[in-house]
């Protein structure tokens, strides 16, 4: 089942990385530059699956998931972070957010893919 | 421990300065000088750096999509299946402008921050050394340029670890909660 993914990163190359292996796979991609765009974004879609970076200006990754977690339409819709940090620290804190999983850059294309066929099942 | 008027420690002395001191002071203005020097050096270069990563990354990102383009029209051999995959791989490495930025980012944050306690130092110095016909006004003048000297020195400490922390483009870890 093709999927409609919203991608939020302020770097141009992961979103359109994101979108062409997305694509691949057969999803549909919304891409969002920040944080901010992103909840715009994902206020006028009802998207199947978030896919955020941490830090962004305007809104970071973890503001956005606590804003998308507020929502209605929005409570048990998968969002994964995808970002460079690592630490344990950070990833509590996007789990007690209500982040779906925790993904470090780079990205492994089939993985990625294994990943989101598996939380949006 | 306070310094004694005049002594090496005594940076902020307004009135007669003994040898070491005077010496003490060409020293700091010179440093403040080099380091004021290198770090504009250094900051435009890492703006040289950010331009040609951008520039060579919005070039092989269009590369990328031509490519893929390309491959479209080839139909579903082996051969275009093989691509397909160096494609798919070439999409993980590519990723390296979003670290590499996040770096160059930091770098610049920290010799900004650099550059500023330069500069405030150089102030400083200035400000010391400078005759001034009011005692109290020179005096107030060097405690204000002390101030934003310490001020600088908190805003250059205050810069954080890079959150950067992989050594190459090999897949991070995934955790699903």
């Amino acid at each position: 089942m093709k999927k409609l993914v919203l991608t939020v990163d302020d770097s141009a190359a992961i979103r359109e990385m994101l979108a062409y292996v997305l694509k691949s796979a057969g999803h549909r991609v919304i891409e969002a530059e920040d944080g901010m765009d992103g909840l715009q974004k994902a206020l006028g879609n009802q998207v199947d699956l978030v896919i955020t970076d941490q830090s962004m200006p305007k809104m970071d990754g973890i503001t956005l998931v606590k804003a998308l977690r507020a929502l209605p339409q929005y409570k048990g819709i998968p969002i994964l972070l995808l970002t460079t940090e690592s630490s344990d620290n950070m990833k509590e804190e996007g789990r007690s957010a209500g982040a779906t999983g925790w993904l470090v850059k780079p990205f492994d294309p089939n993985k990625l893919i294994e990943v989101v066929e598996k939380v949006t099942r | 421990m306070t310094p004694q008027p005049g002594s090496a420690d005594d940076i902020t002395a307004t009135g007669t300065k003994g040898t070491r001191g005077d010496e003490l002071e060409r020293l700091v203005g010179r440093a403040g000088a080099a380091l004021n020097l290198q770090c504009q050096a250094a900051h435009q270069e890492l703006e040289q750096t950010q331009l040609l990563l951008a520039d060579a990354t919005r070039k092989l990102l269009d590369s990328f999509h031509a490519a893929d383009r390309a491959l479209s029209g080839l139909g579903a051999d082996e051969a275009a299946a093989r691509v397909k995959q160096n494609l798919l791989d070439a999409s993980q490495h590519l990723q390296f402008s979003d670290l590499v930025g996040q770096l160059v980012a930091t770098t610049e944050q920290r010799v900004d921050r650099l550059l500023l306690v330069s500069q405030r130092l150089q102030e400083l110095v200035q400000a010391i050394n400078v005759p001034h016909d009011d005692p109290h006004m020179q005096a107030s003048q060097v405690a204000g340029e002390k101030r934003a000297f310490l001020e600088a020195i908190a805003a250059l400490e205050s810069c954080g670890d890079s959150r950067v922390r992989q050594w190459d483009t090999q897949a991070g870890g995934i955790d699903l909660f």
